[in-house]
């Protein structure tokens, strides 16, 4: 990550593919210019009768996350698809979402900039921080500490830009928690910033915090 | 379709490597007749269709039965249920393991019949129950995985200053008998089960071991029955050797037997299953059938499985040990061995399930590849090592047992805690079905071959040395990535527990 980011719009794009493919498409994404990825493991099913009423319509699925810059969505797009025949069926799915804020390494205090929302309702954001595995209480204190209520943390496994090793020749990527922070959008910056200091974000290799924009919410707990 | 391709890819790779050995020393160094051949070949064929079928069972049933079971047991939040289910479920699968009731006939008779078969069944399974129960509350109370290893090993090294060589063996191989091909993914599930509902910073190291602490428990069982038995002395004879003629006749004689013997083992979880599911689970009605469909699965894929390595691969391995063994330069025994037990292990049911249970737990950061590339290196020398065993007078078991194990021990104590749960399930893993009937029939014609041999103490001990491998082999693997991975500034999360 680097401080030119800080002003461009940026994206949160997201690929979906069987088990296995995720470090292949990081590595393509890597040739055009992204810094880095976290993958997370899940499942997905298939629509085929034969296989249902077999029981197999279950597989293993990788959700690769990268944070990349607009400008870069239309590219990597389409040589994703070319490369990894996406516009098949069964052959994976890609999506993006707009982020409306990345906090990293330049020093500055994350100051939110809300957009213009269209009603009153939009007071939510969705803070995303990745971090090494087993620092996801520290996140979650320094959440706390700032007036979260609390937080969701999902584990997966991620590369950024410096930190591979190989063995064997063999690429192994580190285990990281992914925390996912609902906040109200006045404490969003307070969280943010919680975070961000306790952790050290701001050196290279710490972790990575943005905020996505969230438009309903359900089931949140107001005092 | 495509997913079904890709598994059936997956076992191919799996299976091929040992099958294109075996052809290539038919047609360079020890031909073998015709029939037996086809044999092998039809063999082949069958344990890549039942592998493939296994796996998608155990995938969707023992594995959902397993956890579930785990689950349950960790949300009891009681101590005596712990104790209790842990027992039981130890119990109940150890008992119903076929290989083990062979096993026990082998212990009757090579003591004289000091020892009676059904007594050795339920000391062995109580000795798996108690270890169950403790890996469960290790678990629960994270206690550190490496202590307890040093503890128990301690143990059965004092015990072992006691018990006669053959006996080692017999105790260390019935390690690998009770860890079979339907309950070592159960016990696998069960672990990763309690540990995944506990949850915690350890829950992902918790995750492994359970399969190492309950193979530990035969061990034990076996050494204590046999000081008190005090048969020092094997007796009797090994089953004399016969090969069958004939294309589809040992065929059928294998499939009636195999039908029965894979229902063993599947009979007490299925009981188990409905009966808890009607107290405690209670899911809804597809995810229930998928589990009943996958027990299924299981079921057939076994049979197809057991019936094709025991038809098409017992006697290959058994012509080819003696083939090679009693050629002038026998010094290629220990070099095909090594190759042998590189591409055995692959084959291996149950580690298909680990491999994928470790990519699960650390989201892919452990790579299959590498795992099955520690392993196969581990059994590749625990086979060589075997046959330099047979064909050296001189080199006793303990001489690779004793180092091997406090190596084993030594190492717990200096790799990442995952590492060292992976790799000591990995030894009871690797001596499954495959390793235990290839391996062990071509350790037995390579004995036979050899006049300073003696086919029934060798012929134990290798599945032995299977079982001890990996536990190096993986935590060296352990030991490298810690290297490399300082090296490169990342954290392994290595707590130093």
């Amino acid at each position: 990550m680097s401080m030119i980011l800080e002003d461009k719009a940026l994206s949160l794009f997201c690929v979906i593919v069987n088990f296995g493919e995720g470090s292949k498409i990081l590595k393509a994404s890597k040739e055009l210019g992204v810094t880095g990825g976290t993958f997370l493991l899940g499942k997905g099913t298939v629509k085929n009768s034969i296989l249902n009423i077999l029981g197999l319509d279950e597989v293993r699925k990788e959700i690769l996350l990268m944070v990349i810059e607009e400008s870069l969505e239309e590219t990597l797009n389409d040589h994703l698809t070319k490369k990894f025949h996406m516009d098949k069926p069964n052959h994976g799915i890609t999506f993006s979402i707009p982020i409306s804020c990345l906090a990293i390494l330049n020093g500055n205090e994350y100051i939110s900039k809300p957009r213009m929302r269209g009603a009153d309702d939009m007071q939510y954001e969705a803070i995303f921080t990745i971090v090494d595995k087993g620092l996801s209480d520290d996140v979650i204190e320094a959440a706390q500490s700032a007036g979260s209520t609390g937080g969701t943390v999902i584990h997966g496994r991620g590369a950024g830009s410096h930190d591979t090793a190989k063995l064997f020749n063999i690429e192994i990527e580190p285990e990281k928690d992914i925390i996912l922070i609902l906040s109200e959008l006045e404490k969003t910056a307070a969280i943010v910033n919680a975070i961000k200091e306790k952790l050290n974000i701001e050196e290279p290799g710490k972790g990575i915090i943005f905020v996505v924009d969230v438009n309903r919410t359900f089931g949140l707990y107001r005092k | 379709m495509d997913l079904l391709l890709e598994k059936f890819r997956d076992v191919l790779s799996s299976v091929l490597p040992i099958s294109i050995l075996v052809m290539i020393l038919n047609f360079t160094l020890v031909p073998v007749e015709t029939d037996i051949l086809i044999r092998f070949i039809i063999g082949s064929v069958l344990v890549i269709i039942g592998l493939g079928i296994f796996l998608f069972g155990a995938d969707i049933g023992i594995t959902s039965i397993g956890n579930l079971m785990g689950e349950e047991i960790a949300r009891s939040n009681r101590a005596y249920v712990v104790a209790i289910m842990g027992f039981v479920l130890g119990f109940i699968i150890t008992i119903a393991e076929p290989d083990l009731q062979i096993l026990a006939h082998e212990v009757n008779s090579a003591s004289g019949g000091s020892i009676p078969a059904p007594l050795i069944l339920v000391v062995v399974s109580i000795g798996v129950g108690i270890m169950v129960a403790i890996g469960l509350f290790r678990i629960l109370y994270e206690k550190p995985l490496n202590k307890l290893y040093t503890i128990v090993y301690f143990i059965i090294f004092i015990l072992g200053l006691w018990v006669s060589e053959e006996f080692l063996a017999i105790s260390v191989d019935a390690s690998g008998a009770t860890t079979g091909a339907m309950t070592t993914p159960f016990i696998l599930a069960l672990g990763l089960g309690v540990s995944q509902l506990k949850g915690g910073k350890t829950s992902d190291e918790d995750s492994f071991g359970l399969v190492g602490i309950a193979s530990m428990g035969p061990i034990l069982a076996v050494m204590i029955l046999n000081i008190i038995a005090g048969a020092d002395k094997i007796v009797g004879e090994a089953e004399v050797f016969r090969a069958h003629s004939g294309v589809l006749g040992p065929y059928l004689e294998e499939f009636s037997i195999m039908i029965k013997e894979a229902a063993i083992p599947l009979i007490p979880l299925l009981v188990l299953f409905i009966a808890f599911d009607m107290f405690k689970f209670k899911l809804n009605r597809n995810r229930r059938k998928r589990i009943f469909k996958g027990l299924i699965y299981t079921y057939i894929g076994l049979v197809l499985f057991l019936v094709g390595v025991n038809a098409g691969f017992m006697e290959v391995g058994r012509i080819m040990g003696y083939g090679l063994a009693s050629m002038p330069n026998n010094w290629i025994v220990p070099i095909v061995g090594f190759l042998l037990g590189m591409m055995v292990v692959l084959a291996e049911p149950a580690v298909h399930v680990l491999t994928k249970q470790i990519e699960d737990v650390t989201s892919g950061h452990i790579p299959r590849k590498i795992i099955l590339f520690a392993l196969s290196a581990g059994i590749a020398f625990a086979v060589c090592m075997s046959m330099l065993r047979i064909m050296i007078p001189g080199l006793k078991l303990w001489h690779f047992l004793l180092p091997g194990f406090a190596l084993g021990v030594f190492l717990s104590h200096k790799v990442p805690p995952i590492f060292v749960g992976i790799a000591f399930d990995a030894g009871g893993v690797a001596s499954g079905p495959m390793t235990a009937t290839f391996v062990l029939a071509f350790a037995q014609g390579a004995a036979n071959a050899i006049p300073t041999a003696n086919v029934l103490v060798d012929g134990f001990g290798v599945i032995a040395m299977v079982a001890m491998m990996p536990l190096v082999a993986l935590q060296l693997l352990g030991l490298v990535f810690k290297v490399k991975a300082r090296r490169e500034g990342i954290d392994v999360n290595d707590t130093g527990r």
